[in-house]
């Protein structure tokens, strides 16, 4: 009865969100063609929708997508893979997690934007670049959420794997790598919403396409139209990127939906 | 499956002292305990919360290491935790990832014969009742069942010894007594050598043929009484009655009048 009430009020709210952006929408498009708001720097939900058609048509839109898809997918890959594994070992040894800690603390706090010049001079300014500035930001939650996750294991669970005389070998496997999977998805989630994020940084390197390039391309060309086209794009598929890992959170932790 | 053939191991514990280092400050929690178990006995420990009982347990099962005096098993110094000694928490500490079944099969040693594992297990799962929720994960199961879990896990090893650190505390009372009796019924079979850690009389005096009860700051041994109740055990007949008032006045002292503790 509760629940029911529950979910009928979430219902309600999210109709109330819906009703909101739908009023912002109409409310540009009327300031739009009465001329309140300047068009040629706020373009009109009109305008952006038709030039959405536009590149949908000619598969542009798609093309740039895909491009920036796959840079973010291989950053991502590379950057909390190797998050993972850092993070496994430091999680897993007290002594190198010291040791790490330093460099942590003077290394995250810089944005991957930072890294940029730096890049072009070692990488040059083709893919590599871009796709190394997208590793670096997928890189720390990963990094930061595994070793929460490992060194967070239950020590009740620890002791019982001494009360049970398992080998290390097996604590690790059976009792720390387990319990730190919700910790690790955690990371993989912040650490690919924040690859996809990256791509706009990752494409200011003399890029030719993807979203982030048609941003700065349109800002160009001042045509605003374009630019809100790549702005929402960015929008879109982060959020379509949240949903997935969300589904995907739900079929691996099953054991851990408190419900 | 016949376990008839398992005796307990003889506890022996000698001039036991453990103090915690908190700070700067150290905390005496066991002072000069002394204590012998016969082989296959099954004895209660009670006392306040806080005055060692835990840490009187976990010495026993190697966790912990005693600063003076020493706790043998047959003879043998408890240096580490072994197999042959299960240890029942008062959490049931299962897996949440796995199955009943996995958890189960958890407690036999990694490198173990596959089929006799099969038969092992699928023993230990009738044993505690839990046909047809092999494959249910733990929080799909009701506390008492998680702890029928625990209890399968600590048993299929065999254990010669089996502590249990009120195992069945956070259950209601009806689950509670349910499984005393099934602990009883197996340790009837089995004839480990059981020490159980309680703060409830009642369960102290129904599983123990020893209560011993301990006192706090520093924790020591402040008395044992014998049970001798005729089997099997009633919760109701007089002379349960007659031991349960012994031991509250053994914990209140005698200055208050009985009316008091028999409410
Ligand atoms: N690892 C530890 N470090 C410091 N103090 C501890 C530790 N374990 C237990 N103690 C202290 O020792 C005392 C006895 O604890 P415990 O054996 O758990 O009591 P009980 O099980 O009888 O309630 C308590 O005061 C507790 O705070
Ligand atoms: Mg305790």
């Amino acid at each position: 009865m509760n629940i029911k009430k529950k979910s009928y009020e979430n219902l309600i709210l999210n109709i109330t969100a819906w009703v909101i952006l739908i009023g912002i929408i109409v409310f540009w498009q009327l300031a739009g063609d009465k001329g309140i708001l300047n068009t040629t720097i706020l373009s009109k939900p009109t305008l952006i929708f038709e030039r959405f058609v536009k590149m949908v048509g000619d598969k542009s839109l798609i093309n740039h997508i895909i491009a920036s898809l796959s840079r973010v997918l291989k950053g991502f890959f590379i950057g909390a893979g190797i998050g993972l594994l850092l993070g496994l070992i430091l999680g897993l040894s007290k002594r190198l997690e010291v040791i790490a800690n330093l460099f942590i603390g003077i290394l995250r706090p810089i944005p991957p934007i930072a890294w940029i010049p730096l890049l072009i001079l070692a990488l040059g300014i083709g893919e590599q670049s871009k796709v190394t500035v997208i590793a670096i930001g997928s890189f720390w939650p990963m990094l930061l959420d595994t070793i929460h996750g490992v060194k967070s294991t239950d020590k009740a669970l620890m002791e019982l794997g001494r009360v049970l005389e398992k080998d290390r070998r097996t604590v690790i496997t059976k009792i720390i790598l387990p319990s730190a999977v919700p910790a690790i998805f955690t990371g993989a989630r912040q650490a690919i919403s924040r690859a996809w994020s990256c791509v706009v940084t990752a494409e200011m390197i003399a890029a030719s396409r993807g979203v982030g390039f048609l941003i700065q391309y349109a800002r160009e060309l001042s045509q605003p139209a374009l630019m809100f086209v790549g702005v929402a794009m960015i929008g879109l598929i982060g959020v379509l990127i949240d949903i997935i890992m969300m589904r995907l959170e739900k079929r691996l932790l099953y054991w851990n939906m408190t419900d | 499956m016949g376990n008839n053939d398992i005796s307990g191991k003889r506890i022996n514990i000698s001039h036991v002292r453990k103090e915690f280092q908190i700070e700067k400050e150290s905390l005496l929690v066991l002072k000069d305990i002394n204590l012998e178990i016969e082989p296959g006995d099954i004895v209660s420990i009670i006392g306040g919360s806080g005055c060692g009982k835990s840490t009187l347990l976990r010495l026993i099962a190697g966790l912990d290491s005693p600063n003076e005096g020493e706790i043998a098993l047959d003879n043998t110094k408890v240096t580490k935790p072994s197999l042959d000694v299960g240890v029942l928490f008062q959490e049931s500490r299962l897996l949440p990832w796995e199955s009943t079944w996995k958890n189960i099969a958890f407690g036999l040693p990694e490198k173990f014969d596959k089929e006799k594992k099969n038969e092992l297990v699928a023993h230990y799962i009738k044993l505690v009742g839990l046909e047809g929720f092999e494959r249910a994960l733990p929080g799909q199961l009701s506390g008492g069942m998680q702890k029928r879990v625990a209890i399968a896990r600590t048993l299929i090893n065999n254990p010669h010894v089996l502590l249990l650190d009120e195992p069945f505390g956070a259950l209601d009372a009806f689950t509670r007594m349910n499984l005393q009796e099934e602990v009883v019924r197996i340790w009837k079979e089995q004839r480990m050598t059981t020490v159980l850690v309680t703060h409830d009389i009642d369960e102290a005096i129904f599983m123990g043929n020893k209560v011993i009860i301990m006192s706090a700051k520093p924790g020591i041994i402040k008395d044992v009484i014998k049970v001798e109740l005729p089997e099997p055990r009633s919760r109701v007949s007089v002379e349960f009655e007659e031991l349960r008032m012994k031991v509250y006045k053994e914990f209140f002292g005698d200055d208050r009048p009985m009316e008091d503790y028999a409410i």
